[in-house]
Parts: structure tokens; sequence; C-alpha cells
């Protein structure tokens, strides 16, 4: 079970769902740091955040974004693991006048991941993990040009963009761990020049495991820090763009754990923020989240 | 005579509760501004807010091509409220130098009382 515990506890940073603060293009930033060597990995991600825009203080609009993935993990050996992820996005504007939807497939991405850190107690117990990766996400979503007013809303980006991240887990006990992780996405340009800022996030959480019968139990609570930068046109900064904000989030993480199944659930409520124009809020997100566990064979 | 006595009360619980129409409005302009030049291909932006003192019925936005006579946009909303955002884009498309009226009319009551505000731009081709 010790094994499974550790497993869990470098599962919640999956649930990290950054995306540009004023739409529903994801960034991709945080694409799960899963660095369990034991297990190759399938599951379904599906992922809730919506945004009220304003205007004066006035309410104008409300964006609805809805991501499921499909969500691949295999781990080459013991080191070395390959994340793959196949999103597909609905988005929802209401406002005055009505509502608008957008669906399509959104940009998929690849991670390659390495494990740096693998410390053990006397016992066997994983003490300290650290896991650094990078990757790319591809620009074969549905998106649109800069003259599309909902461009946001599309689910690519149109744009190659890098991708780096890094998670650290130290475990004190059997039952209580602390996990860190940072990322940050260096995005490109769609053929229209047109540029999403880059995007930074740091986030931090307590882990608590408990037994349930024969199945496990993990809480994760703690908090996020995200910051993104103003999306550019032919390079230069966009004015009255509402892309550059920061965001902190308090962040709650449920996770159930079975020999072969692990479902996630994940809130998250922001406590700060700050946009370039006060323009648009991101309200409660959460997700849902269920994987199968395959175990690798000996490498 | 109870129950006479309890339609009596809740009539003038929901009555009570019936908020007031409006008798003005304050329409604001944050985009377009009065004889702005909106050039081919650019986007004709259309931003502001609507402030009643109590609460109106809707309101619309209309956008007429004076030189054609062609309406280009006409959409309303329903909804109840003290206060509206607008927000809304359009192509400039246009085939000859126009004027473009951008029109807000909030509702202040169901009988028909309005608060109008127009803005003029002109479009190139």
């Amino acid at each position: 079970m010790k094994k499974y515990y550790f497993v869990l506890v470098l599962l919640l940073s999956i649930n990290a769902f950054p995306c540009d603060i004023c739409g529903g293009v994801t960034s991709n930033v945080s694409i799960g740091v899963l660095a369990n060597t034991n297990y190759h990995l399938i599951g379904i991600r599906n992922n809730y955040r919506s945004y009220s825009s304003y205007i004066n203080g006035i309410k104008h609009a409300t964006d609805r974004i809805v991501i499921q993935e499909l969500f691949l993990r295999y781990q080459w050996n013991k080191r070395w693991q390959v994340l793959v992820n196949l999103p597909y996005q609905n988005a929802f504007q209401q406002n005055d006048f009505g509502s608008t939807r957008i669906s399509g497939f959104a940009d998929p991405s690849i991670n390659v991941n390495r494990t740096i850190i693998n410390r053990q107690d006397a016992t066997g117990r994983l003490k300290d993990y650290l896991l650094v990766g990078m990757g790319v996400k591809f620009p074969l979503g549905k998106n649109a040009p800069t003259t599309n007013n909902l461009k946001n809303l599309f689910p690519g980006t149109g744009s190659y963009d890098w991708l780096f991240q890094a998670n650290y887990t130290h475990q004190w006990n059997k039952k209580l761990s602390f996990q860190t992780e940072s990322s940050y996405a260096l995005k490109g340009k769609d053929q229209w020049s047109y540029s999403y800022g880059n995007s930074l996030q740091i986030g931090a959480v307590l882990v608590h495991s408990t037994s349930v019968q024969s199945k496990r139990l993990i809480t994760a609570f703690g908090f996020m820090g995200e910051h993104f930068q103003a999306s550019s046109q032919a390079g230069k900064i966009v004015q009255n763009a509402t892309n550059s904000a920061s965001v902190l989030a308090a962040k709650l993480n449920l996770n159930w754990f079975t020999k072969k199944w692990v479902c996630s659930i994940f809130l998250q409520h922001p406590l700060w923020q700050q946009n370039q124009e006060l323009f648009i809020k991101r309200n409660f997100s959460g997700g849902i989240s269920l994987f199968y566990l395959l175990k690798k064979t000996k490498r | 005579m109870k129950i006479i006595v309890s339609l009596f009360a809740v009539t003038i619980f929901f009555a009570a509760c019936k908020k007031e129409n409006a008798t003005t409005a304050t329409i604001e302009f944050i985009e377009p501004l009065a004889n702005d030049t909106i050039i081919a291909g650019d986007s004709l932006h259309v931003e502001g807010t609507i402030i009643g003192n109590n609460e109106m019925h809707g309101y619309t936005l209309k956008m007429v091509n004076e030189t054609t006579n062609e309406v280009l946009m006409n959409i309303t909303s329903d909804s109840h409220a003290s206060s509206y955002a607008f927000h809304e884009h359009r192509m400039n498309n246009v085939t000859q130098i126009s004027t473009i009226a951008v029109t807000i009319s909030a509702n202040l009551d169901d009988a028909g009382k309005q608060a109008t505000k127009t803005v003029k731009v002109v479009c190139l081709p």
C-alpha cells in the first residue's frame, strides 16, 4: 500500500489545470506529473472552470469551459516516462443577448519526465522524490483568427507551446507528506502572429493518507499561484488584452485509490486575483478523473 | 375568514417584493466614440453600460447603416435588472463610405417607456 500512497501523492498534481485567465484556451502548462515508476496509466479527466466578465463593475458575460481529456502515461523505465493527453473542449458564453457554444478538439501535448531524486528510508519507503520534465503542445486543435472576438473560447491556440515542469514530494511519515509543483509554458505564435502570454504556475499541498477497508483515501489541501503574461501580436503586447493576470487559489483534492483504479476529485477557488483591466474574474473550478493502472513489466 | 386573511397577507407579501420600474437610465458608451472612423476589416466595437434608477425591463442594441438604410444588428435582451453592461462587435465590411448609427434603447417599463442614446461613426470601405 505504501507504493499506492506515493503514486497518489504524485498524482495529485495532475489536477492543476492552468489556462489563460480570460478564456478557454488551455495552456497545458501542468500536464500532470505522475512520478510512480510501477504503473502505466490510462484515464479520462473532466475539468470545469468558469469566468465572469465585467464592464465598470457590471457583469456582462459568463464563460464556462468543460474539457474532457484522454490521458495516457507510459512508464519507459524507472527514470523515464512519457505522458500524452488528447483533450476535447466545450466552451459556453452566456450574455444578455443569449449564449454561444464553441466545441472541438483542443491541442494535444506530449511530455517526457525524468526522475532526478528517488530517496528511500531503511524500510524502503520513499522519502524524497523529484521529477522534472518538458514537453510540447501541438497546434492541432480548432482555433480562430485574431479577428474572431471569441478567439479565447476556441479550444486550440494555433501555436506550438513548450512546457516545463518540476514536482517535488517529501514524505514525513506514512500519513503525511508535502508536495510542491511548478510549471512554465513558453507559448509560440499562431499563423496570424498572435501569441498568448507565457504562464507560470506554482503550487504546494499538504497530503494526508488514510486507509479505508482495503482502499485508500488521500486528501490534499493547499494553494496554487498562477501568473499569465499578456498576449502579443507580432511581438507587441496587445493593448486592452485581459490575459495578463495573477491568481492565488485554494485547492482541495480527494483521491480514492483501489488496486486497479484511481478516482480523483478536485475543487479550486480563487482567493485573490489581479487582472490587467480588472475586467475578468475566474470563478470556482473543479474536476473529476478516473484512471486505470496497468502494472508495468520490469525493464 | 382565516383563508381570506392568509391570501391577503400572501398577496401583500409578493406585492412588497415586486421591484419598482425605473423612471430614468443613464447610457454610457465606452466605445465607440462619436465620429470615430473604422477602417475596412476592423471591428466596430460597441461597449458600455446602462444604469437605471430602478429595475429596467431589458434593452436593445441596434446598428444601422444610415447610408444604405441596412440594419446591421438588432439584438434584444429581456432580462430585468437595474444595470446592464453591453459588449458587441461587428466587422466593418461596407462597400462605400457609410455612417453607422449605434443605438442603445433601455426599456424602463413594460408600457414602452425608453431611454435611448445613439452614437454615430464612419466606416470606410
